[in-house]
């Protein structure tokens, strides 16, 4: 009856991941060639040399597509394979199946393309000047901002970059496709939303989505890089098993998936922020340059994220934000952890931190001073209810001993002239609920079989965030049987339909609450045949750990016996579940409403010690205190906590994101991007969840996790900062993530004197 | 995935410069591969035949003789090196540097020979041996050759040997038996990653000798320096000896910056 | 050309193409999939095995450089269906997210180990840096290394409870 759980079958090197699943003998493996250039536009496609390859070779074009040449979900902006114009380098142009893998990208890379190269644009604030958006910009407003401005008694301004960050999970993308029964199709994609990739298919394909079947097996990795960025290779393997009538395999080599696939966008933001004599912020405007990249994706989405996130953990009376989002000639920028708020919350971190130094404020006091507490209403109109920004933030204060680390620090610094410590705390209120309304709704379907055994299968899919693990447990306590007894299954449209991605942190509040509200109907029914069996009221009865209570007192039955019997007298013992967060609207018009279901608060100190000859960086300990409601596996949440935070850091100071001025992908493989390694994490992690409350946030009161602790990521680059002050002796102000090390040696540089003989000895 | 390719393994030194002879420049040896396979992989390397050296049962491993020195053969991992007793004992520096290159697995199939030959400007293990005066030999089937590590670079990727030759083994000198040195890398991170500079310094009985990485379109030696010198002359040294270029990695004054930081450390530091 | 090699204790016979690595040939040849490509470059060490008692990249090396070896990959590491001490502590720890880079990982745990029986955190991230996690932070992988050398006390916090019973 147990089923292998799948991380034992991980630890053994059993899980089948698409490219592990056994090969069919007619298998046909795909490959693309990708665009070389940022823009251009195709003359001709002459085939011949790959088709001389082998007799077995076929060339997949654009005209081959039986229906619409598009997969773009927000806007009809991104050709699954270019007619014409070509919008990125890196963009797949035709795709070629072959029997082995060898072949098949041998036959993609002979494919003579011909032609024609067009100026690309790959600065954000370019493509607004020339109107180029893939969406309207977009204000959010409260207040009076220009009148705070003129009765401010401190104003600070200054420009904010921040760099793109590749997903690099491990696996990369890739896709498994049938043909069956003539008309219909079969895929396995390494997708985190099965109805996304089903949807685009039929469009492509010209079905009903019916004809489309999409199964998600777990996947190595995903991080938002596989929540729209999964379609094209999905779609193009559904394709070639159209035109074929073969199987056909997709998986890309890393550098292809470098490539070709979009990643964090990068902005470029200009603010203004003011405050009043005793450091109480009363103004802030920000106009946000998103690098869209070359097509809409879910950029808008991400957008949205990042001006509901513009005033951080801090009220803010009177502020005016402003999202462009600007078409370049860049891979399309995409979902990943965070998506926008990341990007957000550094400027009004760098926003406090610029107002701090005119001030001659403490920072760590500004900020204090200026957090969320209850009953504030945010920008975009919203009440807040249980604020725990303060609580936090004192609690890390406390952890830490902040005043004595400060002075610490400062006597380290006085005495250490090459070297130098710096320690910064940021505190973090992250909304949860996907920004666009409609997709705030999960779905189940629970099975309870007449030996007792239950499968769970949801529309979540699991990633590495145990998602499962977490919807194993909610089913099990919600039936009142043990864990044991719960099998959660892959994702499938067979099972789940009108899935969302598992996306924007919600994975378990939505698919865990369906899957509760099927257990919970399933549960009723069997009390009530309980009931007649034992001729007592239903709502006497309870199930516990598998057994069946009247009252509190043990009735002798167990729930095998219970689901046995009730199987036997023909009790439904299978429901669907679905979920819909109550509450929510927003009324794009006013740009006021209530997007979220509730905010998850927390704060962070991360402290660095800086070489300051080699600009070189350890972060030294970070000591994190998080909300994560009443969390239903302590141990999980650990995990994503950890995780996220060395994905934050990794944004901050290490991953830096390339191009060429020609916009040639210069980060495509990890020899040119470099991701944390085990020497990058601070030796001292130390993580604490605040007490439960028991508020009924989401699915038993627990709050979403895997998001917003890559916030904290963001200390790591004002504790570097404060390094270089403490170097420099100044307050200098620089805000151009990633700060990595010849950028900090360029900042100790500045100081007008030459770092120079006197220094080095 | 790779291209194909024709496979060899000789089983004897001679077959192994037959095949040299026979094929020239459309083959490629093969020891630890980690460089090799890459470049195949991304299309650098596109060699008709690989010769496997791994089996030819007359080449040099790794030995110590106190008359000659440490004697390294073309199949020694940077691995064994660093765990022969002898390097432990008489040449620190070549631990340092081996112990910079790559990650460990990488460390078990990488060669010292082969890290050389592949001729990088970001060599690690070239700046040690560069310091320690070691001699390249180089053979054929028209017989051996000895070149100074000094002369053995010509070029980014380039080197003195001739399409039918194979670097047979390096000698460390005795005469830099128990030098004292130390070797300063810089990364984007602590493990593995490729050198953006890299700089070796030797001391021995008062000559101080530099092995500078990723400076230069070879890895270069400074030599002419002396115990009793001030540290200003070995950076004049190093600065007119390397032109440093601006790359992905980082730029130009970044590593020129770099370089003065790491020799003015050393200097300090090996005592 | 024809090779014969020892895989997991299992002797194997196949011919396979010159230019075939170590890896597609674990993978495609004879099944085990446990060995992941993450790169191919030697980079991520997502393909870690052991070679003759040595770790090694397995995208990095042919597969006739492999004849008349003896290899160790992940499917190897539980004996008749039971866990390894590693895969235990692996277990216990919470060192699985996503699952990519566990089979290099534990491999590069195990030859650590068997070098060093009982190593450092130092040490122990020496052992690991040729294999990137995207998923962890690292910090359970390093617990469960020090476990699984029996350097974990009793102390509170130190061990974290609870067993990973589903994906």
């Amino acid at each position: 009856m147990k089923g292998v759980p799948e991380a034992l079958r991980n630890l053994r090197g059993e899980t089948a991941y698409i490219d592990d699943l056994p090969e069919p003998r007619d298998l046909l493996h795909a490959a693309v060639q990708l665009s070389e250039g940022a823009r251009g536009k195709i003359l001709s496609i002459d085939p011949s040399r790959a088709l001389a390859l082998d007799p077995a070779v076929r060339v997949v074009t654009a005209h081959d597509v039986p229906g619409e040449n598009q997969i773009g979900s927000a806007v009809p902006d991104e050709p699954l394979l270019p007619e014409g114009e070509w919008e990125y380098w890196g963009q797949p142009l035709v795709l070629c199946l072959a029997p082995t893998r060898q072949l098949a990208r041998e036959a993609a890379r002979l494919v003579t393309i011909v032609s024609e190269t067009l100026r690309p644009v790959l600065d954000p604030r370019e493509a607004a000047g020339q109107d180029a958006f893939v969406m309207p910009s977009r204000t959010q407003s409260m207040g009076n901002p220009g009148a705070a401005f003129a009765a401010a008694a401190f104003t600070a301004e200054g420009r904010v970059e921040s760099g793109g960050q590749e997903h690099l999970y491990l696996e990369t993308q890739g896709a498994y496709a049938e043909r069956r029964d003539g008309d219909r199709v079969f895929v396995i994609s390494s997708t985190q939303g099965t109805t996304i990739v089903q949807r685009a298919i039929a469009r492509v394909l010209g079905l009903p989505q019916s004809g489309v079947e999409v199964e998600a097996r777990r996947l190595g990795g995903g991080f938002g890089g596989k929540e729209d960025q999964a379609t094209p290779w999905a779609c193009l393997a559904a394709l070639g098993a159209w035109v074929s009538g073969k199987p056909v395999k997709l998986y890309l080599d890393r550098a292809t998936d470098m490539r070709a696939t979009g990643k964090r966008h990068p902005y470029s933001t200009d603010f203004r922020i003011a405050a009043d004599k005793d450091g109480r912020i009363t103004a802030f405007e920000a106009d946000y340059y998103q690098n869209s990249g070359s097509s809409c994706d879910l950029s808008p989405a991400i957008m949205s994220r990042t001006l509901f996130h513009a005033a951080g953990a801090y009220r803010i009376p009177n502020l005016r934000v402003t999202g462009r989002m600007c078409r370049t000639n860049l891979p399309s920028f995409t979902a990943f952890r965070g998506f926008g708020a990341p990007q957000g919350y550094f400027v009004i971190e760098a926003a406090l931190d610029a107002i701090s130094n005119r001030m001659g404020f403490d920072p760590v006091e500004l900020r204090r001073r200026n957090l969320l507490s209850e009953g504030d209403v945010t920008h975009y109109g919203m009440p807040l209810k249980e604020v725990r920004a303060i609580e936090a933030f004192d609690r890390v204060l406390e952890k830490t001993g902040w005043k004595a680390l400060r002075a610490d620090i400062e006597a380290f610094n006085a005495s250490h002239p090459l070297e130098k410590r710096g320690a910064a705390i940021i505190p973090n209120c992250f909304g949860v609920s996907f920004t666009k309304l409609p997709m705030n709704r999960g779905g189940a379907l629970v099975h309870v079989h007449a030996d007792g055994s239950v499968l769970v299968s949801t529309g979540a899919v699991e990633m590495g965030q145990q998602v499962s693990r977490k919807i194993a447990r909610i089913a099990a306590k919600s039936l009142g049987v043990p864990l044991e007894l719960i099998r959660v299954e892959r994702t499938s449209s067979l099972t789940v339909a009108n899935t969302v991605p598992t996306a924007a942190s919600t994975g378990c509040d939505i698919n865990g609450a369906a899957a509760r509200v099927a257990c919970l109907e399933i549960r009723d029914r069997l009390l009530a045949h309980a009931a007649t069996l034992r001729a007592s009221g239903p709502g006497l009865l309870s199930l516990e750990e598998g057994r069946l209570l009247e009252g509190s007192a043990d009735t002798s039955m167990t729930w095998k016996q219970l689901v046995t019997s009730a199987d036997e007298s023909r009790v439904d013992l299978s429901a669907h579940g679905y979920w819909s967060t109550p509450g929510l609207f927003y009324d794009m018009k006013t740009e006021r409403g209530s997007p979220f279901a509730y905010h998850v608060y927390g704060a962070a100190l991360v402290e660095v010690r800086l070489d300051c000859l080699c600009g070189r960086v350890k972060v030294e300990r970070a000591t994190i205190v998080h909300d994560a409601g009443t969390s239903i596996d302590p141990v999980v949440d650990l995990c994503q906590v950890e995780g996220a935070f060395a994905q934050g850091l990794g944004w901050a100071l290490l991953e830096e994101l390339r191009f060429g001025a020609d916009g040639r992908p210069m980060s495509d493989n990890l020899s040119t991007y470099k991701v944390p390694d085990v020497h990058f994490l601070p030796a001292r992690l130390d993580i604490e969840f605040l007490s439960e409350t028991g508020s009924p946030a989401s699915v038993l009161n627990s709050k979403a996790i895997g998001e917003p602790p890559l916030i904290y990521g963001i200390a790591g680059y004002f504790a570097l900062l404060e390094a270089i002050r403490a170097a420099r002796g100044d307050r200098i102000e620089s805000w151009d993530l990633p700060l990595v090390p010849e950028k900090v040696l360029g900042l100790l540089a500045g100081t007008g004197r030459v770092l120079g003989q006197k220094d080095l000895q | 995935m790779l291209h194909e390719f024709e496979y060899a393994r000789p089983a004897t030194r001679a077959e192994l410069h037959e095949l040299l002879a026979r094929h020239g420049k459309a083959a490629k040896i093969l020891a630890g591969g980690t460089d090799l396979l890459v470049n195949i992989r991304c299309g650098v390397s596109k060699p008709a035949i690989v010769i496997d050296i791994k089996k030819v049962r007359d080449l040099p491993v790794i030995a110590w003789n106190p008359k000659v020195g440490l004697v390294i053969g073309p199949g020694a991992t940077i691995n064994e090196v660093l765990a022969h007793p002898a390097v432990h004992d008489h040449f620190p520096l070549l631990s340092e540097c081996g112990h910079d290159l790559a990650s460990y697995q990488v460390r078990n199939r990488a060669t010292v020979i082969g890290n050389v030959v592949n001729a990088s400007p970001c060599s690690d293990m070239a700046p040690a041996l560069l310091c320690l005066g070691a001699i390249a030999i180089v053979s054929s089937k028209r017989g051996e050759r000895e070149v100074p590590f000094s002369e053995f670079f010509t070029g980014v990727k380039k080197t003195v040997l001739l399409d039918d030759e194979i670097l047979e083994r390096i000698v460390v000198p005795t005469a830099s038996a128990g030098a004292r040195g130390s070797y300063h890398k810089l990364k984007r991170i602590n493990g593995h990653d490729l050198g953006i500079v890299g700089v070796a310094l030797m001391k021995k009985e008062g000559v101080v000798a530099l092995g500078i990485s990723s400076a230069a379109p070879t890895p270069v030696l400074v030599e002419g320096i002396r115990e009793t010198d001030a540290v200003e002359k070995a950076v004049a040294a190093a600065r007119s000896a390397t032109s440093p270029i601006s790359d992905l990695r980082c730029s130009k004054e970044y590593r020129e910056f770099m370089i003065e930081v790491f020799i003015r450390r050393l200097w300090a530091e090996v005592k | 050309m024809r090779i014969t090699l020892k895989v997991n204790g299992g002797t194997y016979t196949r011919e396979v193409e010159g230019h075939r690595t170590l890896l597609r040939f674990l993978r495609e040849d004879l099944g085990f999939t446990g060995t992941k490509e993450g790169c191919g470059a030697g980079e991520c060490g997502a393909c870690t095995v052991i070679m003759d008692g040595k770790t090694v990249n397995s995208c990095m090396v042919l597969a006739l450089e492999a004849d008349g070896a003896n290899v160790e990959t992940i499917e190897g590491e539980a004996s008749a269906g039971k866990l390894s001490v590693i895969q235990e502590a692996f277990d216990r720890h919470h060192a699985v997210q996503c699952g990519y880079c566990t089979g290099g990982m534990i491999m590069s745990v195990r030859d650590l180990l068997h070098r060093n029986p009982k190593p450092s955190v130092e040490e122990i991230k020496e052992g690991i840096e040729g294999n990137f996690c995207r998923c962890t932070g690292y910090q359970q992988i390093i617990e469960a290394v020090l476990d699984a050398s029996g350097q974990l006390g009793e102390g509170p916090g130190q061990v974290r409870e609870g067993r990973l019973e589903h994906a």
